[in-house]
């Protein structure tokens, strides 16, 4: 008894284990894409988290058949499954502009490891002291 | 004219006075002239303020409602108007004599100095005449910020660090204490008003009465309760008008006379609930007292000396707010009027010696009074008098704070309160002495021509009154409705 | 006519707030100059505060608006309530004076070339905050939560040109933001699966109804974290510090009180949540947890404010510090609680408009920021902004006379009420630290002669916004009934009597 729900739980440890370390690469890595890598791997974690949620066992993927109008079969529950696809259409959108943002930081200051850049503010703040 | 409208004129002209002060800066006739108009024309407003309170005219002005629950509002009751009318009348001495400390000294700055003078001691009238809680918060901490400049008048590393001693000492116990005491005593009451019998009375049990007490006590800073005391030596650094009615009488005094008022209106007969606080706090401001004045006798410079002698003495004011008997506050609420005349005094003669002779220490005092006879006659009355010294206007604040604490059971009191007025006496009264019987120095005077008649007609008038307030005390009992004797 | 259009404005309140500034977002992209695109705008700004103001004024009762005709369960509705239209109300008139100063420093700081971009997210931005106000469900919250991340990261981005460490800065918008938002998004998960509802008043009832609510209370714990960063709780407020001190300066002038408030009024609707729906003892698991949260912050950012050398920063850290007691109100968790708290957040929206403007306008050209010594000697160089920044301070400190006075004092009542110890000594020391720091600009403004090579201050355009901010934080210290009234109203329209 004990031991069914530990391994109904597993996936939900997996899965939050793996948000966890995509956070931690997200606000620790010094490489900024690194940092982005952490974001894409929390709302993998995040939209994996919610699907599973929803799953049946055995059960269909909630797409009407075509031409019956009908399920034949159980299905999975579609509320979790749209709003993962939802979630990860805004997530897509961030890490798209977070790419772009790198890209203009390595136009400005010709590095993308946070330590270099902070190193060249320093020496710009040396050269015009406030 | 009704009562309410010479009530706001009364608490407008310190604003009046500022303006013209700052308006005739360039002109020293023109400054000193309206400086001293106005500050007469307030005395005599606060006289008039008493004579129709007399009469059974209720002043009331509200100006404008901040909390839902407080109005920013003044309505004199006798102690407050006692008090308002002393700190005007010493205002009006002081004028004349700034005018001629400023002059002796060259002073850099004197307009803006005489403007905050009279805006502290017109912030402090008006807390004495407030109607709630909040309104005297309100203008005690705006007396507070308007008295600062002074001290840091004569600019300077050290003495913006002495500056800055005085404002956060006394901001914070007024914004960390006070503060959240008010709001503890609106959770209690859901009102703030000042309430003849007290607004907590019935309200608060022995633990919150203890807390509620002490938090008071701490937070009103300017009363110079012992660890709280270090904003007044720091304030020494200002100019002596400046020093001494506005620090060391009125600032101090308005403390004072808030703990009477949160005793007498906030707790009334609650006060017998906190049965911790008060016997502690008493012992604390007695206690304190004597440290005060040991304190004083090991410092040399006069103005210092003089603050920790205030500590002391105004620590007898905190005593009977906290025995809270009639007559205990009646002696504490005349204590505030004897030692206010009586310490405008000697900083009165501490400025004129200063201004003619450049000496500020204590040591350098020996035998002045020979050359300066008026002023040391002056010097010694009131020092007798604020050290409580029969038959000076002081011994009556002694007599009565003892009586009152005898009729509250707490004899033991009259033994503090009497080793404190003893050890008082030690710092002041040898120095007088020495000054008036000590050989004469050869050539004390370094300005001798500015001895004028601005300088030294203050000292001696405030020496007559600490002789004269003597006969004051029947008046004054009658007007504060307590009937003195057995 | 204008009944009809009242009429319609009114019945389509909860959609228009919304989509004003969305619109604009659109029109100020394809806009031919910055000056067209920073006029589309302010007009989105003027709409949301003209119908935030217009539903405030006839606010009678809750408002749902199905999307499209599909009601809650299955739809997406947008609300307004009490607490949304306060929001709105204080985010439409900020957004707006603070957009109209922006003007001067959009062309001057901005590409040519990128100023309609700028505006237009701006915009969006602005969107995200009044959407996050009206949404009525978890997942809709969190689309408008994303929303405002990506739109203030793209924001603070274009401010590379003119001062490259906005890169980095945007950059922690971004990544930060979507940390944020995934823990929400995660909390809201938690709660769908142990209600099986997103709208949040089927969470509430199901929530009410149920045995065992730890589950939800976890996730409602996770979302007030992910949200607390949108309301400047330190120790969670560092992407703004990049963002408006780095960014575009008059993008913190527009957005910084706008954001603060979203935030915080989001974190009141969780904690409504929470406190209606929640067993009494994990209720006040939440309510601890939040007012030692909002406490630390409150101290923790005043204390940076003191170390602050730069007037942007300081207005960061003054703005985080005021949140914090702002989340000491919310944690109070009851009526009276919950309106000082809004009144708190209408006062620091009124006094970061304020600093935000100023340091705007007195940010060097030459791309070194804003350092303290810039206020030199301010109060001669320019009076109105010095005395601008004097009210502003003063009622951070709350000091009397002053809608800080009252609103820290409705705090305090509060917290002394529900017993949070530690909030209300945290608002005190908060209030006592900016003594000192607001001691020393004092001291800067008043009594030290300027430096010789100090440009005049840019702040014409800011002109009206520090007049009207300024004036009514004044005219609230002396007779704070109405906003009082307007917080308690808002407050009252939630339910916090527990289960």
């Amino acid at each position: 008894m004990v031991s069914a729900q530990i391994l109904a739980g597993a996936p939900y440890a997996l899965i939050l284990a793996f948000a966890l370390l995509g956070a931690l690469i997200a606000t620790g890595s010094p490489n900024l894409l690194k940092r982005v890598i952490g974001v894409v791997m929390i709302w993998i974690a995040l939209a994996l988290f919610l699907a599973a949620s929803g799953v049946l066992a055995g059960a269909e993927a909630p797409i009407l058949p075509r031409g019956e109008g009908v399920f034949g079969r159980p299905f999975s529950n579609p509320l979790q499954q749209s709003f993962a696809r939802g979630l990860l259409i805004s997530a897509a959108a961030g890490v798209v502009l977070a790419l772009a943002i790198i890209v203009r930081i390595r136009e400005a200051y010709g590095a993308i490891e946070s330590d270099e850049i902070d190193e060249a503010d320093r020496a710009d703040e040396a050269e015009h002291p406030r | 004219m009704s009562a309410d409208l010479l009530l706001l004129i009364f608490l407008l002209t310190p604003a009046a006075h500022a303006m013209a002060v700052g308006a005739t800066a360039h002109v020293p006739v023109l400054r000193d002239g309206a400086n001293i108009i106005f500050a007469f024309a307030y005395a005599s407003l606060a006289m008039l303020l008493i004579h129709w309170h007399q009469n059974g005219a209720q002043a009331f002005v509200a100006l404008a409602r901040p909390l839902p629950t407080a109005e920013f509002s003044f309505a004199p009751e006798p102690i407050g108007l006692t008090a308002a009318a002393a700190f005007a009348a010493l205002a009006a001495l002081n004028a004349p004599f700034a005018g001629g400390f400023f002059r002796a000294m060259e002073d850099r700055a004197p307009a803006r100095a005489q403007a905050l003078i009279a805006l502290s001691v017109g912030l402090a009238c008006a807390a004495c005449l407030s109607a709630n809680l909040f309104t005297f918060l309100l203008c005690y901490q705006a007396m507070i910020v308007a008295s600062f400049p002074l001290v840091a008048h004569y600019g300077g590393p050290e003495i913006r660090r002495a500056g800055q001693v005085y404002l956060g000492v006394l901001l914070t116990a007024s914004v960390a204490l006070l503060l959240p005491a008010m709001a503890w005593t609106h959770g209690f009451a859901n009102r703030l008003d000042f309430v003849a019998g007290g607004l907590l009375a019935g309200r608060i049990g022995p633990i919150e009465a203890d807390v509620l007490l002490t938090l008071f006590a701490f937070g009103l800073a300017t009363a110079g309760l012992i660890p709280l005391h270090l904003w007044l030596p720091a304030a020494m650094r200002a100019p002596s008008p400046a020093a001494g009615l506005v620090h060391c009488v009125v600032v101090c005094s308005t403390g004072a006379l808030g703990l009477i008022k949160v005793s007498l209106l906030i707790f009334g007969g609650a006060m017998s609930q906190a049965m911790i606080a008060r016997p502690a706090l008493i012992c604390l401001a007695l206690g304190g007292s004597v440290l005060a004045s040991f304190i004083a006798l090991s410092k040399d410079e006069l103005k210092p000396r003089l603050a920790y002698a205030t500590i002391a003495q105004v620590a007898l004011c905190t005593a009977g707010a906290m025995i809270a008997t009639p007559v205990a506050l009646f002696a504490a609420s005349f204590h505030i009027v004897a030692h206010g005349v009586g310490k405008a005094s000697l900083f009165f003669t501490a400025g004129a010696v200063e201004a003619l002779t450049g000496r500020t220490r204590a040591s350098e005092l020996t035998g002045l009074g020979r050359r300066m006879p008026w002023a040391f006659a002056a010097f010694a009355l009131a020092a007798l008098s604020v050290s409580c010294v029969p038959p000076l206007a002081g011994a009556w604040s002694l007599l009565w704070l003892s009586a009152g604490a005898a009729r509250a059971d707490m004899i033991w009191v009259a033994g503090l309160v009497l080793a404190s007025c003893i050890a008082s006496f030690a710092t002041l009264g040898p120095l007088a002495g020495k000054a008036l019987f000590g050989p004469a120095p050869a050539h004390p005077f370094v300005r001798p021509d500015a001895a004028s008649v601005l300088l030294i007609l203050p000292v001696a008038v405030g020496g007559a009154l600490s002789l004269g307030l003597l006969f004051l005390i029947d008046p004054l009992s009658q007007f504060l409705g307590v009937r003195l004797g057995p | 006519m204008s009944e009809a259009l009242f009429d319609f404005v009114r019945a389509h309140a909860p959609v228009l707030v919304v989509l004003a500034p969305l619109i604009a977002m659109a029109l100020a992209s394809f806009a031919p100059s910055g000056r067209g695109a920073w006029a589309a705008l302010v007009a989105s700004a003027a709409a949301l505060a003209g119908t935030a103001i217009l539903a405030a004024l006839t606010y009678d009762g809750r408002q749902s608006y199905p999307l499209g005709g599909w009601a809650a369960p299955l739809g997406i509705e947008l609300r307004i309530d009490g607490l949304s239209v306060y929001g709105l109300v204080l985010i439409g008139v900020m957004g707006l004076l603070g957009s109209i100063g922006g003007l001067g420093l959009l062309r001057a700081e901005t590409d040519r070339a990128r100023q309609p971009l700028a505006a237009a997210a701006a915009a969006a931005v602005l969107t995200g905050a009044a959407g996050l106000l009206v949404a009525g469900d978890l997942f809709v919250m969190f689309g408008f939560l994303q929303w405002i991340w990506i739109a203030l990261g793209a924001l603070t981005a274009i401010g590379v040109d003119h001062d490259r460490r906005a890169g980095p800065a945007a950059l922690n918008v971004v990544v930060a933001g979507a940390v944020a938002s995934a823990l929400f998004a995660f909390g809201a998960a938690i709660v769908f699966m142990a209600t099986g509802a997103v709208d949040l008043d089927q969470a509430s009832a199901v929530l009410s109804a149920a045995e065992d609510s730890r589950a939800a209370a976890a996730g409602l714990a996770m979302m007030i974290a992910g949200l607390a960063m949108a309301a400047l709780l330190a120790p969670l407020h560092g992407w703004a510090v990049g963002a408006f001190s780095r960014g575009p300066a008059w993008s913190a002038a527009a957005l910084g009180a706008v954001l603060p408030v979203a935030g915080a009024i989001a974190v009141g609707r969780i904690v409504a949540l929470a406190a209606s729906a929640l067993a009494p003892g994990l209720q006040h698991g939440v309510s601890v947890g939040l007012s030692l949260l909002g406490a630390f912050g409150a101290i923790a950012a005043s204390l940076q404010a003191l170390a602050a050398r730069d007037v942007r920063r300081l207005a960061v850290y003054i703005a985080a510090a005021q949140a914090g007691c702002v989340a000491v109100g919310f944690a109070a968790a009851s009526a009276g609680g919950v309106a000082g708290a809004l009144f708190q957040l209408s006062n620091l929206a009124a006094s970061a408009l304020l600093l935000f403007c100023a340091a705007a306008a007195l940010t060097r050209a030459d791309s070194a920021g804003a350092p303290l010594v810039v206020l030199d000697g301010l109060g001669r160089r320019a009076p109105f902004l010095s005395l601008a920044v004097s009210v502003a301070l003063l009622t951070v400190i709350g000091a009397p006379m002053t809608a800080g006075f009252l609103s820290r004092w409705s705090l305090l009542q509060a917290t002394f009420e529900a017993r949070l110890w530690w909030g209300a000594a945290a608002i005190i020391l908060s209030s006592l630290i900016a003594i000192v720091y607001a001691g020393r600009v004092f001291e800067r403004m008043y009594l030290r002669a300027p430096a010789p090579d100090m440009a005049r201050p840019r702040s014409a355009w800011f002109a009206p916004g520090l007049l009207i901010a300024a004036s009514l934080i004044i005219f609230f210290g002396f007779d704070g009934e109405a906003p009082l009234r307007a917080a308690e109203g808002a407050a009252g329209s939630l339910n916090w009597g527990g289960r």
